[in-house]
């Protein structure tokens, strides 16, 4: 099992072509993919201001159907990608050691009960440092084009 | 109060077992994740994550929302 961050998961909802992004696909559709409400959240976050970058730029040039063809994908989670509620990790968030902000201990408490890895887009130095403290493995995934 | 090993261990299988019964230990459906983007898009998507330009976007996003930064 893979815990994905906002990045990683965009990159399987838009279905890229890279290696790394092939692998991820693949893993998603063994049912091995989750991700996290705050993850979701912050991508959530960003579709929906508008920003500076190629995908603003692109929603800015296309038809209305088009615009809503893509909030609707990414505004769904598709059932193929998992999530754990908070009703099932708010006791183990609350079991992990030190002072956590809520995306690090959602998704460390997640890996924990699936006995999954984390994979982020970024160095995560609080991912990383409280991931390590309880066993978890996180994987740094390099999107390149 | 440090929290111990077994402290987490404990409520990590309560956690497990609750969700292994409510079928939550995998995804809903198995199978391909397809979604209705168009290409232009896709190839958008596919510049700012290789750009860089979707992390810049999400930080800002969550600017001065500590609970959502990734640090």
């Amino acid at each position: 099992m893979i815990v994905v961050d906002d990045a990683l998961l965009l990159a399987i909802l838009a279905e890229q072509r890279g290696a790394a992004e092939a692998l991820l696909i693949t893993a998603a559709e063994a049912g091995e993919v989750f991700t996290t409400g705050s993850w979701f959240w912050r991508l959530a976050r960003v579709v929906a201001r508008p920003g500076q970058g190629a995908l603003s730029r692109a929603l800015a040039a296309s038809s209305e159907d088009e615009q809503r063809r893509v909030h609707d994908a990414l505004d769904q989670l598709p059932a193929e990608i998992g999530l754990l509620s908070m009703r099932r990790l708010v006791p183990v968030m609350a079991a992990l050691p030190g002072q956590l902000n809520l995306l690090t201990a959602e998704a460390v408490a997640a890996a924990v009960v699936l006995g999954a890895r984390i994979a982020v887009s970024t160095e995560s130095p609080l991912v990383t440092t409280a991931a390590a403290s309880v066993g978890v493995s996180v994987d740094v995934v390099d999107l390149c084009l | 109060m440090a929290i111990s090993t077994g402290v987490l261990r404990a409520a990590a299988e309560r956690a497990r077992a609750a969700a292994s019964e409510a079928g939550e230990l995998r995804p809903a459906r198995i199978g391909k994740v397809a979604t209705d983007i168009p290409e232009a898009i896709r190839a958008a998507i596919r510049e700012d994550l290789a750009s860089g330009a979707y992390q810049r976007a999400a930080q800002d996003a969550v600017a001065g929302d500590p609970d959502l930064a990734q640090g």
